[in-house]
This record gives C-alpha cells, sequence and structure tokens, in this order.
C-alpha cells in the first residue's frame, strides 16, 4: 500500500507538470483496480462501496476528458483511486468474514462428529460391558439353578444377612458317624463344583446336633461332621484358604427338640458362602463377603 | 502534491463541492475510522486523511476554499478506507482465530 502511495504521487506530479492536461496515473489505477475487483464478483460483497468507487471514477474521466484545471483532476482522481481501495478493502473484509463462516461452520460439524464418534464408542463400550453383565449373571444364575437341583434331595437353601446357607440334612451321615456316607460323597464333590463359581467368597462349613447325648459329646461330633464335610468339598477342588469349619453341638437348633422331625432338622450341616446371595450374585458378593466376614468375628457364631 | 503544479490554472469546478460541509464530513469519517481502530490498524491512511484535514483547514483560513474543499475530499476519502482497512484486518484476524479454532478441534 504504501509503494503504491509513493508511486501514484509521482507520476501525478509528472502528468501535472506536462505541457497539457495529463490523465493521471491515479486515476488510471483506479480505473485498473476496480475492473479487476469487478471481475472478482466485489459488485456483490460491496456493492455500496462500488457504486461509490465506480461514481468517483466518472467524475475523474469526465474531468480530464474535459480538460479541467489540472491540479483538480489530479486530486479528484486521487479521490477516485481511495474510493476504489476502500471498495476493495470492503470487498476482502466480505471475503474474509465468508472464511470465517465457512471455518466456524467446519469447527461446529468437525466438533459433532467428534461428539458423535465418541458417543457411539461409549455406546458401544456399554454394550459390551452390558452383555458381559448379562453372560456372567446368566452363568450365575445357571450354577444357582444347578446347585439348588443338586442340594434339593438332602439341603435346603436360604439367604441370609452372612449369606447363602445350604444345609445338608443329617441323611450324609450314619448315626453318631462323622463319615460321609459313600452314597452322598459324589452330591458333594457336585456341590463343591458348583461352589467354585464364588472363588471370592469365604465359605464356612459349620456342624450341629439335636439336643440329645451329651454336650461335649454333641460338640465334637458336630466339629467332626463339619470337618468331614470341609474335607470333602476341598477333595472336590475348593481352595483349602477360603473355606473353614466348626462345630457348635447342639447350638442355633432350627426346629423344637422334643419331635422326631424337630430333631432330624437341627442334625445338620450347614455350608455358608459368605456375601452371596440369590439376586445379584455377580456384583453383590464381593462388596457384601467382607461386612459379611466381620460380622461373624465380632458375633462369634450365628 | 496537489499544489505541486497547478498547471491548469482557474477555479475548479462546483463539482469539488462546498468547503465548509467537506471538511465536516471529513471530520466525521475521520473519527468513525479512529472509532473502527484505524489509529493501530490503518495509521499510515489516518495519518494522510489527518494530514489533508490540516490542509484544507489551511486553505480556508487563507481563503483558497476551492482547494480546501479538494482536500477536504481527500481527507473524507482516506478516512474513508482508512475504516474499511481497518474493518478488513479485524476481519482476517477473525478469520485466522476461527482457523486455529479449527485446527485445534480433538486435540485437546
Amino acid at each position: 500500500m504504501r509503494s503504491r502511495f509513493a508511486l501514484t504521487g509521482a507520476l501525478v506530479v509528472l502528468g501535472a507538470c506536462g505541457a497539457s492536461i495529463q490523465k493521471p496515473e491515479s486515476l488510471t489505477q483506479a480505473q485498473s483496480l476496480y475492473q479487476t475487483l469487478q471481475s472478482q464478483g466485489a459488485d456483490r460483497r460491496a456493492e455500496g462501496d462500488m457504486i461509490r468507487a465506480k461514481g468517483a471514477i466518472d467524475t475523474a474521466q469526465s474531468a480530464f476528458s474535459q480538460a479541467q484545471n489540472q491540479e483538480y483532476v489530479n486530486g479528484i482522481a486521487a479521490v477516485a483511486l481511495r474510493m476504489t481501495q476502500t471498495a476493495e478493502a470492503s470487498n476482502s473484509r466480505a471475503l474474509a468474514q465468508r472464511s470465517t463462516d465457512s471455518l466456524h461452520d467446519a469447527r461446529l460439524a468437525k466438533q459433532l462428529a467428534l461428539a458423535q464418534a465418541q458417543g457411539a464408542a461409549a455406546q458401544a463400550r456399554a454394550d459390551s460391558l452390558h452383555k458381559v453383565a448379562e453372560a456372567a449373571n446368566a452363568q450365575l444364575g445357571q450354577a444357582m439353578q444347578q446347585l439348588q437341583s443338586l442340594v434339593s434331595e438332602m439341603t435346603n437353601i436360604k439367604e441370609t444377612a452372612r449369606g447363602l446357607v445350604l444345609s445338608l440334612s443329617d441323611i450324609l451321615f450314619d448315626v453318631g458317624q462323622a463319615t460321609i456316607k459313600p452314597s452322598a460323597q459324589n452330591n458333594i464333590r457336585q456341590i463343591a463344583s458348583v461352589l467354585k463359581q464364588y472363588p471370592s467368597h469365604h465359605i464356612s462349613v459349620e456342624g450341629y446336633t439335636d439336643a440329645t447325648g451329651g454336650d461335649a459329646y454333641n460338640l465334637k461330633l458336630s466339629e467332626a461332621r463339619a470337618g468331614a464335610v470341609r474335607a470333602a468339598l476341598v477333595g472336590g477342588g475348593i481352595d483349602s484358604t477360603i473355606i473353614s469349619s466348626h462345630g457348635f453341638g447342639k447350638d442355633n437348633p432350627v426346629a423344637a427338640n422334643t419331635t422326631p422331625d424337630g430333631r432330624a432338622a437341627n442334625r445338620r450341616v450347614e455350608v455358608i458362602i459368605e456375601g452371596a446371595g440369590l439376586k445379584d450374585q455377580a456384583t453383590a458378593a464381593p462388596a457384601a463377603a467382607a461386612p459379611a466376614a466381620a460380622a461373624k468375628d465380632s458375633a462369634g457364631k450365628p | 502534491m496537489m499544489t505541486a503544479c497547478a498547471s491548469g490554472g482557474g477555479s475548479f469546478p462546483p463539482t469539488v463541492g462546498d468547503a465548509p460541509s467537506n471538511v465536516t464530513r471529513a471530520k466525521d469519517l475521520i473519527a468513525a475510522a479512529t472509532q473502527a481502530g484505524a489509529d493501530s490498524l490503518s495509521r499510515e491512511a489516518l495519518a494522510s486523511a489527518r494530514a489533508h484535514l490540516a490542509e484544507a483547514d489551511s486553505l480556508t483560513k487563507v481563503k483558497k476554499l476551492d482547494r480546501a474543499a479538494l482536500a477536504a475530499r481527500l481527507a473524507a476519502a482516506d478516512a474513508a478506507f482508512a475504516q474499511a482497512d481497518s474493518q478488513r484486518a479485524l476481519a482476517e484476524r477473525a478469520k485466522a482465530a476461527e482457523a486455529a479454532r479449527l485446527a485445534n478441534v480433538g486435540s485437546n
């Protein structure tokens, strides 16, 4: 811009100092610039400035054609050039604004696409996790069903604050004995295979007797029966570090000891999967295991 | 420049306009250009406008009203250009900033 001003000034002076009225270089520059702008479509983007530039150029050209005062022609031609340059600046501004709008639109589109891609990825991850959870639940449900089926003849299952309690009836043992009947060994091992589904849960085996007989005898017998069941479960593949056994004799009866049926119900071995539940085993069990174990420690026994 | 060589002689045609009104218009346009940031964005053009306005004031004082009117028209043209040039510069800056924002999408 600076060099154009300098050139314009020099040529105007030369023209003005010639023998006759000479066309100012600034007028020639204005006309050339105007045509360039017109070819670029500036008429649409800077309509007002282009109209004013054209008017100024026409005025200057007319003054030159009529051989009016050279000083006036030079000045009015300089005005025409400035006005054409103003149109050029307005045209450039409009082009820049249009580019800015396009860039803005492109940015929004890019941000939208990015957000959509992130959303799709998150959805895919959620779907994947959902499938994993569904599969885990199905597996545990199947295990539970299998467990219930296996022990239905000799046990009952209940959900307590400590976890799942499998109560094994006294048909496992002969009267006064702590050796599991051969006919029951296979079922114990099958129960063990199901308990493997709960590797993160502590398993407590607890023996009980009815109220007949001496306390010391009953305590010793209940401990021996619980230990036998624990050993059978370990033999069936349960990690020995997560399973313990205790005997409680005639304590904690589940029925009255005054009838044969009540005494039979009290003669039992309970297998407690601590922290496990009939529902939501996959998510609830690990979190519930610790509080259940802590409760047992503080209470001594259930 | 304008007074360097007045080989044509004589007075200017009426199309040159009225000096006082041309001066007023030039002052308004200079104020508008200044408001648009021309002091920093189009310094040379604004300086030229002020110089032509000062020349118009001087010519008015010595009663050379035709030349004062022409100088004021040059001042007005310079000021209008300074304003448009400043607006163009601002638009270019906005474009560059938007391009940078576009380039940064997804890089944070």
